[in-house]
C-alpha cells in the first residue's frame, strides 16, 4: 500500500485502541448525556444496550470483515464484496463520511479554541457564555484559523502512516482521554446536588421504555456513536492482520464506546444538575442542543465550579482529544481511498488535508451550513449502515459468518445472520422516523432543497451524490488497485 | 445517596465493565495461548 510494503497495525491491542478512538468522539460527550437524560435515563441505557447488540455490533463485524479481507478502502472493499457493478456503493459510503469530515474538522477547531480559552483562564465566574460563543462563531478568522489547526494536527498524524503516525498517537491519546473523563466524572459526583444528575442518568423511567421514541433515539445514538456502518472501521481493518479476530474485537469496541458515553454523561449531567441554580435551568441547558449545552451552558457552569482553573481546561481537552481521535479516522478514510488509486500515502494525505480544509470553510463561516451538512450526512450514515448489511447479503451472509469464525475467539452463531438480514427492517423504521420528524418541522416546505433540516435538502444532496458515484462506477472499479480478493474480471 | 441510584449505577456501570472485562480476558488469553 505504501512504498510497496503493506502497512499493518502492530498488535491486537492497538487495533482495538484505534477503533475505540475512532468511535469515541464529541457525540459521546455532548450528545449522549443530553439524550440519555431526556429519554428516560436507565430506560435509555437499556435501549441503547439492545441497540448495540442488534444494530451496531453486527455492522461493526461486517465492516471489519470487509476491510480485513479486501485490504482496501471503502470503494475497493465494496467492489470486491459485491462485484464491479457496485463499486459506487463504497464510493457513496466514503463520500457521506467525507461530507461529515469537512464540518467535523470545524467542530474539532471549536473544541481546541475553547481548550485554549480555558487554559488562558478566560472561563471565570460571570462569563457570559452566549456572548463569548457569538463573538467566536461570528469571527471567521478565528473559526477558520482553528479549523486549519485541527486539520494540520490530524494531517501530520495521518501523513506519518499507520505505525509512525496513528499508532504512536492513539496509544497515548485514548488512555489519556479515558483518564480525563474519569477525573471529570469523579469531580462532578463530588459536587453537592450532583445526585440529581445520577438519578436522571441511571434510574429507569419505565413508562418511557414503552414509548417508541426512546428506542428510536437509542438506535440512532448507537449507530452514530459506535461508527457502525460509517466505513471508518472498514478502513482501519484494511490494515489489520489476516488472522485478526473480528468477533471479540468488535464487541469490545461497541461496549467500550458506550461506556465512554456513560462516564462522560456522569461528568456532564452531575455538573449541570449540581451547578444549575434550579432544575428548570438544568433542563434548559440539556435542551439547548449539542452546541448550546457544551459551549454556552457548560462554560458558565464550569466557571463557577470550585477548581475550575483545572477542570475547565480538562473538560475542553477531553472534548478536543475525542474530536481529534475521530477526525484522524476520517482523514485516514480519505487518505486510504485515494491511496487505493495507486497514489502514495504522502500525496494522498496532502490531498485529504487540503480538501478537508477548503471544503470545511463554508461550515466554518456559516453555522446554518454546518447544521445542514450535519443533518444531511448524519442521516445519510443510516443509509451507509443499510448498505453494509446489503453488501453482506450480496456476498453471502453465511459465507461471511464462516469467514468471521475462522479467526474469531468468540463463535458467531446464526443470530448474526438473522440480525444482518433484519437490518433493512430496522433501517426502514429508524430512517422513516427521521424523515417524518423533518416533515413535522417544515410542514409547508418539507420538500425545499435549501432549508437547513428539511427532507428536501437531504434527498437533493443524496441524489446528487448517488448520480456522481453511479456515473463514475466503472472508473472506480477499474482504477482501484487489486487486493487479495479482487477478481481479475472486476478490473476489466 | 439514594439506594435506588446506587443500585442502578452498579447494574449499568458494573454490567458494562464486567462484559468488557470478560471479552478483554478472552482476547488476552487468545493472544497468549
Amino acid at each position: 500500500m505504501s512504498n510497496g510494503q503493506r502497512e499493518e497495525w502492530g498488535s491486537r491491542m492497538i487495533v482495538i485502541i484505534a477503533a475505540i478512538s475512532m468511535a469515541v468522539g464529541t457525540g459521546n460527550i455532548w450528545r449522549f448525556p443530553r439524550v440519555a437524560a431526556q429519554w428516560g435515563g436507565g430506560s435509555f441505557l437499556i435501549a441503547i444496550t439492545i441497540a448495540l447488540v442488534l444494530w451496531a455490533i453486527p455492522l461493526l463485524m461486517s465492516e471489519f470483515l470487509m476491510g480485513q479481507r479486501s485490504q482496501l478502502g471503502n470503494i475497493g472493499a465494496f467492489r470486491d464484496f459485491m462485484g464491479k457493478k457496485f463499486a459506487w456503493v463504497g464510493a457513496w459510503m466514503a463520500l457521506v463520511c467525507i461530507g461529515i469530515t469537512f464540518y467535523y474538522a470545524v467542530v474539532t477547531g471549536w473544541s481546541i479554541r475553547y481548550f485554549v480559552y480555558a487554559l488562558s483562564g478566560a472561563i471565570t465566574p460571570g462569563i457570559e457564555g452566549q456572548a463569548y460563543w457569538d463573538a467566536f462563531i461570528g469571527n471567521p478568522l478565528e473559526t477558520i484559523g482553528f479549523h486549519f489547526i485541527a486539520v494540520l494536527i490530524v494531517f501530520l498524524v495521518v501523513y506519518r502512516g499507520i505505525k509512525g503516525g496513528l499508532e504512536s498517537i492513539l496509544r497515548v491519546l485514548l488512555p489519556s482521554l479515558f483518564v480525563i473523563l474519569i477525573i471529570l466524572a469523579v469531580r462532578a459526583v463530588m459536587l453537592p446536588g450532583s445526585v440529581e444528575g445520577l438519578r436522571y442518568l441511571f434510574v429507569p423511567d419505565w413508562g418511557l421504555l414503552a414509548s417508541g421514541r426512546v428506542w428510536l433515539e437509542a438506535f440512532t445514538q448507537a449507530a452514530w456513536s459506535t461508527g457502525a456502518g460509517w466505513g471508518l472501521l472498514l478502513v482501519y481493518a484494511a490494515y489489520a492482520k489476516a488472522k485478526e479476530d473480528v468477533g471479540v474485537n468488535c464487541t469490545i469496541i461497541g461496549f467500550a464506546d458506550v461506556l465512554a458515553g456513560f462516564v462522560a454523561a456522569i461528568a456532564v449531567l452531575c455538573t449541570v444538575y449540581a451547578l444549575s441554580p434550579t432544575i428548570e435551568l438544568a433542563e434548559e441547558a440539556l435542551a439547548a442542543g449539542n452546541v448550546g449545552l457544551t459551549f454556552i451552558y457548560v462554560v458558565e457552569l464550569l466557571a463557577v465550579m470550585p477548581g475550575s482553573v483545572v477542570i475547565a481546561p480538562l473538560f475542553f481537552l477531553a472534548l478536543s482529544l475525542a474530536a481529534i481521535s475521530s477526525l484522524i479516522a476520517m482523514i485516514e478514510l480519505i487518505t486510504t481511498n485515494v491511496m487505493n488509486f495507486g497514489i502514495s500515502r504522502q500525496k494522498a494525505a496532502i490531498t485529504a488535508g487540503i480538501a478537508t480544509f477548503l471544503f470545511g470553510i463554508p461550515s466554518a463561516v456559516s453555522i446554518n451550513f454546518l447544521d445542514n451538512q450535519d443533518w444531511v450526512w448524519g442521516v445519510g450514515l443510516l443509509i451507509s449502515g443499510l448498505l453494509t448489511a446489503v453488501a453482506m447479503m450480496k456476498y453471502g451472509v453465511e459465507k461471511a459468518r464462516s469467514q468471521i469464525n475462522e479467526t474469531s475467539d468468540l463463535h458467531i452463531g446464526g443470530w448474526w445472520t438473522f440480525l444482518i438480514r433484519i437490518i433493512p427492517l430496522m433501517f426502514v423504521v429508524i430512517f422513516g422516523w427521521w424523515v417524518m420528524q423533518s416533515i413535522e418541522w417544515y410542514p409547508d416546505d418539507w420538500w425545499h432543497p435549501f432549508e437547513v433540516f428539511s427532507t428536501g435538502t437531504m434527498v437533493f444532496q443524496w441524489v446528487i451524490l448517488f448520480i456522481i458515484c453511479y456515473a463514475l462506477n466503472n472508473f472506480f472499479a477499474k482504477n482501484v488497485v487489486a487486493g487479495p480478493m479482487t477478481k481479475k474480471e472486476d478490473l476489466e | 445517596m439514594d439506594a435506588e441510584i446506587i443500585i442502578w449505577m452498579i447494574i449499568f456501570m458494573g454490567g458494562y465493565i464486567a462484559i468488557l472485562g470478560y471479552f478483554v480476558r478472552v482476547a488476552m488469553k487468545s493472544d497468549n495461548g
